[in-house]
């Protein structure tokens, strides 16, 4: 584990996520399933539109595909979108990239994950690929403002994610869950998965994982 | 009515009392962070460089906000006035025909007044952050620019949500923010206009970016078909990149947070094949008497980022809260800008209203002199009308043209500081204070400006009061001085005497 993933890891959960990873792809689709198992309910799953490089790799949509009890996903691109999302379960998305400083992560807006994605369910999961973690927020923050990204332009929305929704209104004790999601977990991807653990990841129960809070 | 005169009952407010407490704790946090922080001195000068650097050429900087604001797809429209603000946005709501405005916590927006100007053609206004909407339904205004509601108890707040919720609500926190959640996600969902203010705009990206916990700034640039941001000029910043060493230092003095829950960077309205954030952006571009500080000493405010640790430090907002102020802006830093953004007609008596102990100057993240600017103020007002300050020739820490990158790290607020007695305007100052006053500071200010004199009377002083604290109950002649305290007496020895002793035994 690079000093920068594990950095990002201990301030993530500093911030109230928890992290599980770092996973390398072959068993990222049994590490989503193992996470979400508890939390996953008869409410729709949100993920983003297909082909999502990541989480439509074929170890991922077969982790999914057996998916204990069965899960009903939603996309951006049916038609059932609009009116469901707001009543998701979860929600999944890939970040763009995280700062390990600050404990955060910053996820771009695109057709195929839209905005919603990470704000209206109540549990929020983001995937974020460990070549992507800066060690400051400055740098991340500047690799983003200046474009210099593989992906080019500056999305139309970018939402910046550091933990829970919370608010102090209430005599300035932090209370949990306001309009955004009550509970955030990140699992971070390694790149290259060994050749042979691509074919073999459908069945992995939670191999690799780490869960903490 | 002047703050003088609404003190008491502040005082006298139990509750109000008890919730100060709690924001001063915050103060000690924040300021016991920036301690213990090594690098604190250089972040705060790097941030207020980078903050002033747009000072040298405003006018400039609003034309390349604006430039990049339209490529990126955003309508822009420039506001001279409040007055002018609120009816752009009142137009805009017309001609959409909007009928749910859901807003994102947003200063700017209660200094145009705009929920009010909204509810007047029918427009339902709602505010999105949860202390902005215990406010909203009270009836009341923001009493903090962090946390609005910060003077209200959990009790209170049940009483101001259960009719709404139609039963009686626990007095719980958990619960009462459930309600709260519940009942403004209808709300959002169903709202054809967003509202948001800005923390910060990027003159080369366009990108208006969001700082919020709550998550109410996602939702009123993710849901609604239209989005109106009312932005301040004084918010702009010249790079988006800039903002990474500007938002940590705001989220630390703002609510000790290393960073908010979110962040977020809106740049124009939805592009083509998305599904959700506004089909239409408005951008209001806010002066309100902004422009006119440009070159006076009071240009300083302008590189305010509203964190509001000066009012967390202020040990007059910390007893009277921010109603008192009776202004949009409370605090320190609403003593300074009342006046100025009001041209003159607002909050006159705030600048008075202050100990001028520095403790502002002393946490203000981005090196604002507010001490400094309320002893001029104090000056500047003696004159009745628009505050007319003198227009000063400008020395530049990190006012760097627009062509060069991040400005060179000076320390802010390096300008001479203000004049010290007497200062321009003093001898109006003195002519309308009653004679025997001004009489006795015309002396005061002649013995102590002679070094000699200055140590004869201090010795006297010490001499007089040696024996014990508080044998001068009343000092006649004080105004007031002495209404609540005894006189104490001097420090024995006095630090002249403590000097040379200490230079003598090195
Ligand atoms: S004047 Fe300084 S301390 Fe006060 S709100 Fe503005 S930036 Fe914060």
């Amino acid at each position: 584990m690079t000093d920068a993933v594990s950095l990002l890891s201990e301030r993530l959960r500093a911030n109230r996520c928890a992290v599980h990873g770092p996973v390398d792809r072959g068993h990222l689709g049994a590490t989503i399933v193992a996470v979400l198992g508890a939390l996953v309910d008869s409410r729709p799953v949100a993920l983003p539109s297909a082909p999502d490089p990541l989480l439509d790799a074929p170890g991922v949509t077969a982790a999914f595909a057996d998916w204990p009890g069965s899960v009903d996903v939603i996309r951006p691109d049916s038609p059932r979108w609009p009116d469901e999302i707001a009543g998701c379960c979860v929600g999944i998305a890939v970040a763009t990239l995280a700062a390990a400083d600050l404990g955060i992560v910053a996820v771009a807006c695109s057709p195929g994950a839209p905005r919603s994605l990470t704000l209206l369910a109540p549990t929020i999961l983001l995937v974020v690929r460990a070549e992507t973690v800066h060690h400051s927020f400055e740098d991340a923050w500047g690799a983003l403002a200046s474009g210099s990204l593989a992906s080019g332009a500056l999305a139309s929305g970018v939402s910046w994610i550091s933990g829970p929704s919370r608010t102090g209104d209430l005599e300035m004790i932090l209370t949990w869950g306001v309009h955004g999601p009550a509970r955030v977990e990140v699992v971070i991807v390694t790149s290259d998965p060994p050749a042979d653990v691509i074919g073999a990841a459908a069945g992995i129960d939670g191999a690799g994982i780490e869960v903490s809070r | 009515m002047t703050l003088a005169a609404r003190a008491p009952a502040a005082l006298a407010d139990e509750h109000l009392q008890q919730a100060l407490g709690r924001i001063t704790d915050r103060y000690r946090l924040v300021r016991a962070r920036a301690r213990e922080t090594p690098d604190t001195d250089d972040r705060k000068h790097r941030a207020g460089a980078l903050r002033r650097e747009i000072l040298a050429d405003l006018d400039g900087w609003i034309d390349r906000v604006t430039s990049s604001l339209e490529r990126v797809g955003a309508v822009v429209h420039r506001c001279a006035t409040a007055a002018d603000a609120a009816e752009t946005v009142v137009a805009i709501a017309r001609a959409e025909g909007s009928r749910l405005a859901v807003k994102s916590k947003s200063m700017a927006t209660e200094e145009i007044h705009l929920n009010a100007a909204l509810e007047a053609i029918g427009v339902e206004v709602i505010e999105g952050d949860l202390g902005e909407y215990i406010v909203q339904i009270a009836g009341e205004r923001p009493s903090h620019i962090i946390t609005p509601a910060i003077h209200k108890t959990l009790g209170q707040v049940a009483d101001l949500f259960s009719p709404l919720a139609g039963h009686t609500l626990p007095v719980e926190r958990e619960a009462l923010c459930a309600f709260a959640r519940d009942h403004l996600r209808t709300k959002f969902l169903n709202a054809d206009l967003g509202i948001t203010g800005a923390n910060f705009v990027a003159a080369d990206t366009g990108t208006i970016v969001l700082v919020t916990n709550e998550g109410n700034g996602r939702m009123a640039t993710t849901v609604p078909r239209v989005q109106v941001s009312v932005v301040p000029i004084d918010k702009i910043v010249p790079r988006l990149a800039d903002l990474g060493a500007i938002l940590p230092l705001l989220t630390e003095h703002a609510t000790n947070q290393s960073i908010t829950a979110y962040l977020s960077m809106t740049t124009g309205p939805r592009r083509a094949g998305e599904i959700d954030g506004p089909e239409v952006l408005h951008v209001v571009l806010l002066d309100g008497h902004r422009r006119d500080l440009v070159g006076t000493p009071y240009e300083e405010m302008l590189a305010c980022i509203r964190c509001g640790a000066c009012l967390n430090a202020c040990p007059v907002y910390a007893k009277v809260g921010g109603h008192a102020y009776d202004s949009v802006y409370p605090g320190p830093m609403g003593s300074v800008l009342t006046p100025l953004l009001s041209g003159g007609t607002e909050g006159r008596d705030l600048p008075f209203a202050s100990s001028l102990c520095g403790a502002c100057t002393e946490i203000c993240p981005v090196g604002i002199p507010l001490a400094d600017l309320l002893v001029r103020l104090r000056a500047d007002l003696r004159t009745p009308g628009p505050v007319v300050p003198a227009r000063v020739g400008r020395t530049p820490p990190g006012r760097a043209g627009p062509q060069a990158g991040p400005g060179p790290v000076s320390s802010p607020g390096t300008r001479p500081p203000a004049a010290g007695f007497p200062w321009p305007g003093a001898d109006a100052a003195l002519s309308r204070q009653p004679w025997y006053r001004s009489l006795g500071w015309s002396i005061w200010a002649r013995v102590w400006s002679r070094p000699r004199l200055y140590r004869a009377t201090l010795a006297l002083g010490r001499l007089v009061t040696r024996r014990r604290s508080g044998w001068c109950r009343r000092l006649p002649g004080s105004g007031g001085w002495t209404a609540t305290r005894d006189l104490p007496s001097l420090a024995q020895p006095g630090f002249r005497r403590l000097w040379t002793d200490r230079e003598h035994r090195r």
